[in-house]
């Protein structure tokens, strides 16, 4: 072989379609890492869309909604999806005025108080409410609040998280803009609402998304605190759900009940990418 | 993002004379609504765990109870480096702006978004003896994974993994973009290869990131069980006993408050340490300006 020849092959000399072959190439690491999802979501899909006695079979059988009408009749979904937005959504407006505080006294913070208060808000990313499940459940029972969504919130009205994700957003309003609204005579009110709060709106938004997604997912705690299947979460109606349906080896109705309980957020995922992703490399905290 | 905005210029005083009604509100007043439920839902039941786990402490010594706290240090100890290694191989892959790769790091990315029961059911499906991996299963000698206390620990280990290697991996992306270019550029002109550019420069410069992913990995380690109430409910033979799995079925199954806070104030001690090796480095803002 020519040396021309040798370096077509090393795609040194650029004939398009070698290097077309290249970037393919270039391609393969991505490819490696796609595949164990790409399987995952395929299997799910395809258990949650063939008739279990094919599945069972390990056929490739007609396409079917079966699975998905039955997963939806074995449980009330509608009132599990209506009290997981309940919870999910209440709680999160609470913790918008909660987070919104902190992060705004963490901001102006200096000094001592500041470390202390650093450590105080801090500390809670290490001691999480599902490692507390047993006191806070006594703390429940004592306030009466078992069995409530409302019990459910209280743990998690606090947020470290978001405080710290806030206190960020409020350090990097320009002075000059408070001093602006200073000299143009606006009231504390008014450079709250109309400067502050639209400033760190990007913060805010990626503090709901993050919070959200966590909450709506949430299995552990709503295990231990709620009791009545009318009060129930869509991860626990899902989870007993799933039980009976292993037992009789309906692989089909737990794909479709998985991907009834992942719709929502796979929905909201795929039409809000960006946001997602931006959402939670923000919330990676930095101090 | 870093200096492009005054960071060390303190707002304070600004915005103090700017919300002088408000400024005379002491600060603490503002740290109430996130203090209270603070004190109530976090440090006085992790004070009362230590009162009333303290006195119980006897109870972790038997069997049982060791063999969960062993479970949970080899899961964390397990899942932490496959996740950090996970999710470095994912976003080295996935850098850049090509479709594929887009679509690659959404796929990634689309377990962190569903909750982990549901993901773990999956798994009930893909593992089952007469399932659609059998014949690969078979060749590891793991003919029900789920059914082998091995094989069930592997499970936990690898569903705790791939839940959340989409979060891991867009901390590495951020790492990576945050990589200064010069340096990059540098050894690139000093003749040195990927595996070499690597080795020395990206992977060092990368550290602190791989210092946060590896202390959230950690963390979920030790409070997410949620796939083994799906998967293996702590079983076979106690194979995937974690901590808080058994915590749970002590405190609420069996109503053995006792034991239940016992085991709850070891697993607070294993919280702790992780925060005092954590906390100094991650004050210091180990990771990227957002």
């Amino acid at each position: 072989m020519t040396l021309k020849g040798l370096r077509y092959l090393t795609g040194r000399v650029g004939r398009p379609g070698l290097r077309r072959v290249g970037r393919l190439l270039r391609e393969v690491p991505a490819l490696f890492v796609a595949l164990p999802f790409l399987a995952l979501a395929g299997f799910t899909l395809y258990a949650a869309f063939t008739p279990t006695a094919s599945v069972n079979r390990g056929e490739v059988g007609p396409f079917t909604l079966e699975n998905l009408k039955l997963a939806w009749t074995s449980a009330d979904f509608p009132r599990l999806y209506l009290n997981t937005a309940l919870f999910t959504f209440g709680l999160l407006l609470l913790q918008l005025f909660t987070v919104t505080t902190a992060g705004f006294t963490l901001a102006r913070l200096s000094g001592v108080g500041r470390d202390w208060a650093f450590h105080a808000v801090l500390i809670q990313l290490f001691l999480p409410p599902s490692a507390l499940i047993l006191p806070n459940f006594l703390t429940l029972k004592a306030l009466g609040l078992t069995d409530t969504l409302t019990g459910l919130a209280l743990p998690y009205l606090a947020s470290a998280t978001g405080a710290f994700l806030l206190r960020q957003g409020f350090r990097q309003i320009p002075r000059e803009l408070v001093e602006a609204a200073v000299v143009d005579g606006a009231s504390p009110w008014q450079i709250m609402v109309r400067v502050l709060l639209p400033l760190v709106r990007p913060h805010l938004a990626a503090f709901s998304l993050v919070s959200l997604v966590y909450h709506w997912n949430e299995f552990l705690w709503p295990l231990v605190v709620l009791q009545s299947p009318e009060k129930r979460v869509l991860s626990l109606g899902f989870a007993s759900f799933a039980r009976s349906a292993e037992s009789g080896m309906e692989w089909g109705l737990i794909a479709a009940g998985a991907l009834l309980v992942g719709a929502p957020m796979l929905l909201a995922f795929a039409l809000f990418q960006r946001a997602f992703v931006e959402s939670f490399a923000r919330s990676g905290l930095k101090g | 993002m870093r200096g492009k905005l005054s960071l060390h210029d303190p707002l304070d005083k600004v915005l103090t004379q700017a919300l002088y009604k408000w400024g005379r509100m002491p600060l603490w007043v503002w740290l109430l609504p996130t203090g209270i439920p603070l004190l109530a839902f976090t440090y006085l039941p992790a004070l009362r765990i230590a009162l009333e786990g303290f006195p119980a402490l006897s109870k972790l010594f038997n069997g049982e109870n060791l063999n969960s706290l062993k479970i949970t240090l080899l899961y964390t100890l397990l899942t932490v480096p496959f996740s950090v290694l996970l999710g470095l191989l994912a976003a080295l892959a996935l850098e850049g702006d090509n479709r594929f790769r887009q679509f690659v790091r959404a796929l990634v990315f689309h377990p962190v978004v569903l909750p982990t029961v549901a993901f773990a059911a999956v798994f009930l499906y893909l593992l089952n003896p007469l399932g659609p991996l059998q014949a690969s299963l078979q060749a590891l000698g793991l003919q029900n994974p789920l059914g082998d206390p091995r094989g069930a620990f592997l499970a936990v280990v690898v569903v705790g993994v791939l839940k959340d290697t989409g979060i891991y991996m867009l901390y590495y992306l951020a790492g990576l973009q945050n990589l200064p270019k010069e340096l990059l550029d540098a050894a690139r002109v000093d003749g040195a290869g990927r595996l070499t550019t690597f080795l020395y420069v990206t992977w060092p410069l990368l550290s602190p990131t791989t210092f946060f992913v590896t202390v959230m990995a950690a963390l979920g380690a030790l409070r997410n069980v949620d796939h083994i109430f799906i998967l293996t409910k702590g079983g076979p033979v106690g194979a995937t006993d974690h901590l808080l799995y058994r915590i749970y079925t002590l405190g609420f199954e069996y109503f053995d408050f006792p034991s239940a806070a016992a085991l709850s104030l070891t697993l607070l001690v294993l919280l702790t340490l992780l925060a005092l090796v954590a906390l100094p480095r991650l004050e210091r803002g180990v990771h990227y300006d957002a």
